[in-house]
């Protein structure tokens, strides 16, 4: 009886709410509206580890970030970037974003990973997006696959959802990896940003749907 | 059984404390604000001296008036600091008797005398002892004593100066029969209605039917009648001293390790937690002071987001801090201050998000700044400037908070609203990462573009280049700033921004993408 008055009001609220419920990050199925259409039709799933691949230098690995930073923003949301090699370019991302982002400062890989991991420990921001493209190979070959595991159970037990950024496949244990493809050069530093998301090439590599979702339905 | 202390004319006393001189002398108080002002000379008498009044010098009069009716008469202007410093000495000596006492109009204090037993035995003699005591202080006080607080300060009013209304003085209704109705204070309107129908003192005015009084005079005359009878007691409101939630410990043998700090700092702290909820207060922030062998201190100021008094979590702040912490010698002293605050209050917005535990993720903060550094962990603000890389950080508790106190207070004004427009819909470009600091690079140059980088992170000839952009400013003091931009690409693809900083000396600034 009770549960079913609370449907009730669910169902009232949305009616009377629409918007408010459209702009909500974890939609109904479960995804991410990060605001960034080529993610977005991809379908970030709540509870997943996602590896993005630029295995060259100007690939859109910077603009992906920024746009789904300044998508979350948007909808009013706190997110936490975990800067690998203390890269971001605040000017770049604008005043607004900012404002609600958790910027944390690494300079090397491995405090990247145990910052990641008291973050979602912690469990208070459900998003986490991680830099680690411009952290060496070497470096990053020091991080044991066993310290990704325990990233991947932590992200399936709080539900949040982290993204990291690499310069190569690294994360044996990524529910979905993610190519970036796209070439961009000095004349697209003149084109309007929507134009350059357009451009932005995300190739699947690898994606673990069903058994991402099995795992959460439990 | 209460007391009541009455400094009659608190406001000409508090100013004559020092120069009691002057008692003998016409002067008189009027209002401060009036001081200096250019109505200055419409400032009413507030209070004025024996002599003064005898001299014929009315209250309600203005100066000039008065110095018409008195040639001699000295004016003063009603001081707030004198007033204060004789309100806070008179309530720390009251505190001798009691320590349930209200201060209930400025001058005039209500003593809870239930606990006090010569209060019981011989009021007069008490109350004759206040008198000594403030007399000593240069303020001449009245005193009344009665089993209703109401009573007590229409007995202090009459009081020459010492007055016990009840069971070992005055019978309480004799007294209050034979009051004159003026004691009560009621208003000018008031009075003259009773004074035309002959009611002169209070059992004059009880005798009369109470339901038709109030018809006719309105509720303020039954407020009056309320105000003295005993069945309509009203509670003290108590002065209470602010509340200090500290604990000190000076260590016998110097503290070199963290494990018996922390043990001292538990129980301080299960301490604080009891004295908190003693009075139904959570703490909002802790003080930590560290006292070391060379006579040096640390201090450290800790705020709980979400204010609390629960043990394990203002211990886990502490513990977290002190776990990174080092000094160069033992520790001597420790001090905990507990600042009090109320429960925090949430009004969400229906959709807003908010921290789940924001008391955990200030540890969390914590613990990130204690493995990376203080600077490290925030919330970028840019700076309006256009210098590159000029941004400031600001802890990210601070600026949630601003931004939901902001989103409530109002909204923006027109400009505001077309800057932030401009700002979200003009962006260009492919967003820029920087090398912190920026590397030095050697860059071979044709008609005074760059063609390739020779040496550094990112070499190669290069393809396209754009630039350059001369940038400089601040040239009005030492930080002046000034170099040349150029985005290239080099032949692996990569955009990338460099700088001349100076004549042949190159950085490689960031890469775009």
């Amino acid at each position: 009886m009770e549960g079913s008055k609370i449907v009730q009001l669910r169902g009232l609220l949305k009616e009377q709410f629409p918007e408010a419920h459209a702009d909500r990050p974890h939609g109904r199925d479960g995804k991410v509206v990060t605001g960034l259409s080529a993610l977005d039709a991809i379908g970030l799933e709540k509870g997943v580890l996602c590896e993005a691949v630029a295995e060259q230098s100007s690939q859109g690995g910077g603009l992906l970030f920024t746009r789904v930073l300044r998508g979350l923003a948007e909808q009013g949301l706190y997110t936490v970037f975990i800067d690998g090699r203390d890269a971001l370019d605040p000017q770049s991302l604008g005043r607004e974003a900012c404002r609600r982002l958790l910027w944390v400062r690494c300079v090397e890989a491995a405090q990247a990973i145990r910052a990641a991991d008291l973050l979602l420990r912690d469990g208070n921001l459900p998003f986490v997006l991680m830099d680690l493209e411009w952290n060496s190979l070497r470096e990053l070959g020091r991080v044991p696959s066993s310290s990704w595991f325990r990233l991947r159970s932590l992200i399936e037990k709080t539900g949040a959802t982290l993204c990291v950024l690499t310069p190569t496949r690294l994360i044996s244990s990524a529910h979905l990896r993610l190519k970036l493809g796209s070439t961009f050069t000095t004349e697209d530093l003149e084109e309007q940003e929507d134009k350059l998301t357009d451009k932005l090439s995300l190739m699947i590599t690898r994606h673990l749907r069903g058994r991402a979702l099995a795992e959460r339905t439990g | 059984m209460y007391g009541v202390l009455v400094i009659p004319n608190f406001f000409l006393q508090a100013q004559l404390r020092i120069q009691t001189e002057l008692w003998k002398l016409p002067v008189v108080l009027l209002e401060e604000a009036s001081k200096g002002n250019k109505d200055r000379g419409k400032a009413r008498i507030l209070q004025a001296t024996k002599a003064a009044l005898n001299a014929g010098v009315d209250l309600g009069m203005t100066a000039t008036q008065g110095q018409a009716r008195c040639g001699e008469l000295q004016v003063l202007y009603r001081s707030s600091e004198d007033e204060k410093t004789a309100e806070a000495m008179l309530l720390d000596r009251i505190d001798l008797w009691t320590p349930d006492f209200e201060a209930t109009a400025p001058g005039v204090c209500t003593l809870d005398l239930l606990g006090n037993g010569e209060a019981r035995r011989s009021p007069e003699r008490l109350g004759k002892k206040m008198v000594r005591l403030f007399a000593e202080h240069g303020l001449q006080a009245q005193v009344g004593f009665a089993s209703h607080p109401g009573v007590a300060l229409l007995a202090a009013r009459q009081a020459a100066p010492v007055l016990v209304v009840g069971a070992v003085g005055m019978e309480e209704v004799a007294f209050l029969n034979q009051l004159p109705v003026q004691a009560l204070m009621p208003s000018a309107d008031l009075q003259e209605v009773l004074r035309l129908w002959g009611v002169s003192t209070l059992g004059q005015l009880r005798a009369l039917p109470a339901s038709e009084l109030v018809e006719r005079l309105g509720p303020e005359v039954m407020a009056l009648i309320e105000g003295t009878q005993s069945r309509r007691r009203r509670l003290l409101k108590l002065v209470r001293p602010p509340s200090l939630f500290l604990q000190q410990m000076e260590f016998e043998h110097p503290v070199e390790t963290l494990e018996p700090l922390l043990f001292v700092i538990r129980r301080m702290l299960e301490t604080l937690a009891a004295r908190l909820a003693a009075v139904h207060l959570m703490a909002g922030e802790i003080y930590l002071t560290l006292g070391f062998e060379d006579e040096t201190t640390h201090e450290r100021n800790f705020r709980v987001p979400d204010p609390s008094r629960e043990v394990d979590l203002l211990f886990r702040i502490l513990h977290t801090y002190l776990e990174n912490f080092t000094a160069e010698t033992p520790m001597v002293l420790l001090a905990l201050e507990a600042m009090p605050s109320r429960a925090l209050a949430h009004q969400f917005e229906l959709f807003e998000s908010s921290l789940r535990d924001p008391n955990r993720f200030s540890e969390t903060l914590a613990r990130l700044e204690a493995l990376l550094g203080e600077d490290r962990v925030g919330t970028p603000e840019p700076l309006a400037t256009h210098r590159p890389d000029a941004f400031v950080m600001k802890p990210f508790q601070e600026i949630s908070r601003t931004d939901q106190s902001r989103r409530r207070s109002k909204k923006p004004t027109p400009l505001e609203a077309a800057r932030q427009a401009a700002a979200d819909t003009i962006r260009l470009g492919l967003p820029l990462r920087r090398f912190r600091p920026p590397e030095r690079i050697t860059v071979m140059t044709e008609k005074q573009g760059p063609i390739a980088i020779l040496s550094g992170q990112v070499q190669g000839p290069v393809t396209q280049q754009r630039g350059p952009w001369l940038l400089s400013g601040e040239w009005w003091h030492d930080a002046l700033w000034a170099f040349k931009e150029w985005d290239v690409q080099l032949e692996d693809g990569g955009v990338y921004r460099i700088a001349e900083v100076e004549k042949n000396q190159w950085i490689l600034v960031g890469a775009y993408g």
